[in-house]
């Protein structure tokens, strides 16, 4: 009965109602949702419109806790289809109501705070550097040259004893 | 004695060799004979899988080897977790840090890397009054920032003072390594790695550009690198008073 109230209350404030013609409270701009890229979502939208926290709360806690990661639908797989950049090349702010997420929960007025930890926008790791391993200094080391970087050689080799004074650096 | 049943055809040494091999066959035989299970090689986990404690990850840090003045993992493990400098240095993240030793005695300096030692009794997840301190079951020590609270119980209780807290907004996190405003984070093993089967980034930076200093592997395998080394040589915990069996284990100090 409870689920059916609340169900109704949802169906009733999900912006395809609102944009339907009459629909829409008087002087709140309806969300303007940047276009998704890719197939599909990972579930039907309307499902993903009213439930996709429960996602996000489920698999944040089997990522995290257990190390499952389910292909497909990592954050970064939400954010590679569903951000993109601006006319201005620049990448929405997470603040913005030109990001995604933002577009809908601005005019729902409920607060995420995501991407103070989570990055917003889709990230290519440079050589050497992510999940897929490597070397991070590689890059570096290649822009600035092969002296730049210190080698096994060049380092003083233990035990250094000239130092006498209290806080040795 | 009679060696009547053995091929007369061999030479002496192939048949001393021969029965050695039988005898060796025979034993081995009867260790596994009750159910032992003998796949259990180190091999990639399934993404799709839980992690298992049939894992434990652990470093080797040979401090003989680290040298002075050396910050190659330090500068690693910065550009693999998008860790920048907010120009107040008390105050800044910081995940791996080179510590210098020195007897007062004798006059002996040496340097090592201190980070998350990944303790199997982790005195942060002891406190954390929220669970967003825990231990992997592979051994690994995180923090689950979408339910740390902030508090810094785990930074005081913390030994190694392994942890950071972030005090201000970020904006430029790297997708593998989240972190943020109001949550603790620290040394995570480069578990966004080793979860594809990679090692760490200071492992890997230390050996490349590095003295070489760091080994990686899995502790519960006998056969891994890192386990052969671990039983052929001396080598301690930090602060092995407390009997938190680290996973990070020092030779040399």
């Amino acid at each position: 009965m409870l689920g059916a109230l609340v169900g109704a209350l949802l169906l009733a404030w999900s912006p395809v109602r609102a944009a339907a013609p009459g629909g829409g409270p008087a002087g709140v701009p309806l969300p303007a949702l940047p276009k998704a890229t890719g197939k599909h979502c990972v579930m039907p939208t309307e499902w993903m419109r009213k439930n996709h926290m429960k996602l996000l709360f489920h698999e944040r806690w089997v990522t995290v806790h257990d190390g499952i990661f389910i292909k497909g639908r990592s954050m970064e797989d939400c954010l590679s289809c569903h951000v993109h950049r601006l006319a201005d090349g620049q990448w929405p702010k997470p603040t913005s109501t030109k990001f995604f997420c933002q577009a809908c929960h601005a005019y729902a007025a409920v607060k995420i705070d995501c991407f103070e930890c989570h990055a917003s926008h889709p990230v290519k790791a440079p050589p050497g550097v992510g999940p897929d391993g490597g070397n991070p200094l590689e890059s570096e080391a290649r822009v600035a040259g092969p002296d730049a970087g210190l080698t096994a050689q060049a380092l003083t080799p233990m035990p250094i004893a000239q130092d006498t004074g209290g806080g040795a650096k | 004695m009679s060696e009547a049943h053995e091929d007369d055809s061999l030479s002496a040494p192939e048949r001393a060799r021969r029965r050695f091999l039988t005898q060796i066959a025979a034993v081995t035989g009867a260790a596994l004979a009750p159910g032992m299970v003998l796949f259990q090689v180190a091999q990639a986990r399934a993404l799709d899988q839980p992690v298992s404690s049939k894992t434990r990850w652990g470093m080797l840090v040979d401090t003989t080897k680290c040298a002075r003045g050396c910050d190659i993992c330090v500068k690693a493990c910065d550009i693999e977790n998008g860790i920048h400098s907010l120009g107040r240095p008390e105050t800044d993240a910081q995940w791996i840090r080179k510590v210098t030793l020195r007897d007062l005695h004798t006059g002996y300096v040496q340097s090592l890397p201190m980070m998350c030692q990944h303790c199997e009794y982790p005195p942060c997840e002891d406190v954390c009054p929220t669970g967003a301190s825990f231990r992997r079951a592979d051994g690994i020590v995180l923090v689950d920032r979408h339910i740390c609270i902030g508090c810094r119980y785990c930074m005081m209780a913390c030994p190694y003072k392994a942890r950071s807290f972030v005090a201000e907004p970020l904006h430029d996190q790297v997708p593998w390594s989240p972190r943020g405003i109001g949550t603790v984070g620290g040394c995570t093993f480069c578990v966004h790695r080793v979860d594809r089967g990679h090692k760490p980034a200071c492992v890997e930076a230390c050996a490349a550009d590095g003295p070489g200093a760091l080994v990686f592997g899995d502790l519960m395998d006998p056969e891994s690198g890192i386990s052969k080394m671990l039983a052929s040589q001396q080598t301690s915990e930090v602060r092995a008073d407390l009997r938190l069996n680290t996973g990070v284990r020092y030779h040399g100090i």
